[in-house]
């Protein structure tokens, strides 16, 4: 469990740092509403991917059918947690739709961007 | 029995929204139960290492989750979304919309739960390799995402272009046939290129010299298992953009309904058989590194003539476009 | 809108060609993807035999591709003949 909490640290800290910086500068270029967006989303991201870590563990040491059902009950529970930030986005007029879009994805980009930095980090190395 | 426009509109929301969250969770799912079986088992075999493959395990749900997570935003869009020009049209682009989705999503849910298993499972056995296996995990279900990407796109597409002043009779069939084909194409090149990035962690594991080797065979396999896909976005595109001439009959949106059922189904057993054939290839040149060459050779003749069907699948959908 | 005998037939045949064309594809695909993974495992295990073996993938590959050639042919029928 530690080395989870680890993991889910580095990750949302990245993800929220990306999105407040992002949505700082999204400020003083006088786009509100796709900043508040995108800040909202990250926090719902953020919460998913702790939610998904809990879940985890529940799943060893069960039966393939009972591990499927239990997936999907997962999946609906934290997907109605996702989508509060979307369907506030569509009513209210101080969101923006687009910026709330990316930021449901912040934890996946912050993810692909850390590996794929590993990626060329690496094959710098060999290539020196 | 008459029905307002604006009901069969709410009618389609509805129904493309369901569909789409419906089939594209299950998806998933089923990719997530895989995973977590795989899992258990690495656990059993390797207590110490719990943390490890969990780690390994989330992330990588993580990532698997995004096209279940576009099949969420595109449902919540059906549903709540205000319709600016209610028309019978919109109603039929917001059903395809919600199919290409839906099950656009399912093929890349499953498929990506390969990777992570077999990394997790890759772990246990080989736990020096723990980094380049989430890496490779990730790039794997990372490429698996691009038919649910595709989707997307003709998605939103559907959703947001007017299709204005064009003649109500066939251009209807043609939406609808437009999200058949993408949807259900995507679901083999997604699938396939899963079984080809569980091949590759599973390779890694058993062979850990051959890293490069089996991620650039990969790599390889996985773009030419997204072809179908890429056929099916092409078809729809065509159904999309294309001008149709108004008639009244009924042959010629059946026609163009009919171009989207064969492209669409006629790219799901290609996608899967190209997946199989680099699931083959991968999982062999792990084994016997030295014949790399042979191996990438053979896949790539093996899936060119499993892709003839998916030729066979576009070209009817061609002449049911064009000719007729 | 209204709908005569022979639109009907001409519709029934066009969404027919889709569907002939279209599950027909499926198998054929799926199969050979089979039979080109089992020539992978098998030029793994034994290189040397390399030639042989993708022939005889690719003989194996040909028949099973015939049933994508028949609904084919079907999916043209129905097109141009009915």
């Amino acid at each position: 469990m530690e080395t989870i909490r680890q993991i889910q640290k580095k990750y949302c800290t990245r993800a929220i740092t990306a999105a407040i910086f992002a949505g700082f500068f999204l400020i003083l270029a006088g786009q509100k509403p796709v900043a508040k967006g995108l800040i909202l989303a990250t926090f719902f991201s953020i919460l998913n991917f702790i939610l998904m870590g809990e879940t985890l563990p529940l799943r060893i040491g069960k039966s393939k059918g009972k591990t499927f059902m239990l997936a999907l009950s997962s999946i609906y529970f934290r997907y109605i947690i996702l989508a509060i930030p979307l369907i506030m986005s569509i009513k209210f007029e101080q969101l923006n739709l687009f910026a709330t879009i990316v930021g449901i994805f912040m934890v996946q980009i912050v993810i692909l961007a850390d590996h794929a930095l590993k990626i060329i980090l690496s094959t710098r190395e060999k290539q020196v | 029995m008459e029905f307002e426009p604006q009901v069969i509109i709410k009618i389609a929301a509805y129904v493309g929204g369901g569909l789409c969250m419906g089939i594209g969770a299950v998806g998933a799912a089923i990719g997530e139960g895989y995973t977590a079986a795989l899992a258990n088992e690495a656990v059993s075999r390797n207590k110490d290492l719990s943390g490890d493959i969990f780690k390994s395990m989330l992330v990588g749900q993580a990532i698997a989750e995004s096209a279940s997570i576009f099949a969420l935003v595109i449902a919540i869009l059906l549903l709540f979304m205000d319709i600016p020009v209610p028309s019978l049209l919109k109603a039929s682009a917001l059903l395809g919309a919600g199919i290409s989705m839906g099950f656009g999503a399912m093929g890349s849910g499953v498929g990506s739960g390969f990777p992570g298993g077999q990394a997790c499972k890759g772990i246990s056995r080989q736990p020096k390799m723990t980094g380049r296996l989430t890496t490779n995990m990730l790039i794997g279900s990372a490429v698996c995402q691009t038919p649910a990407i595709f989707a997307l796109v003709v998605a939103l597409i559907l959703m947001f272009i007017d299709f204005g002043n064009v003649p109500l009779n066939p251009t209807w069939a043609a939406l609808l046939g437009a999200g058949i084909s993408m949807g259900l194409s995507a679901i083999g090149s997604g699938y396939g290129g899963g079984m080809a990035g569980g091949a590759s962690c599973e390779g890694i594991a058993r062979n850990p010299e051959t890293v490069s080797s089996v991620t650039t065979i990969m790599l390889v396999g996985q773009a030419v298992t997204q072809t179908p896909c890429i056929f099916g976005l092409l078809v729809s595109f065509i159904l999309m953009f294309k001008a149709f001439p108004e008639t009244t009959a009924l042959s010629p949106s059946m026609a163009l309904l009919g171009a989207g059922i064969s492209m669409g189904f006629g790219g799901l057993g290609p996608g899967i058989g190209n997946g199989m054939a680099a699931e083959g290839a991968v999982r062999w040149v792990a084994r016997n590194v030295k014949h790399q060459s042979e191996l990438m050779r053979t896949m790539l003749v093996g899936q060119a003539v499993s892709q003839s069907t998916a030729i066979y699948a576009m070209v009817i959908s061609l002449v049911l476009i064009f000719v007729v | 809108m209204t709908i005569e005998g022979a639109d009907i037939v001409k519709a029934a045949a066009f969404i027919g060609a889709g569907i002939a064309m279209g599950f027909g594809a499926i198998g054929p695909g799926v199969g050979e993807g089979m039979a080109a993974a089992k020539a992978c495992e098998a030029i793994g295990k034994n290189p040397k035999e390399a030639g042989l073996l993708t022939r005889t993938m690719l003989v194996g590959q040909a028949v099973a591709e015939s049933t994508g050639i028949y609904s084919l042919v079907i999916a043209l029928l129905l097109l141009f003949v009915v």
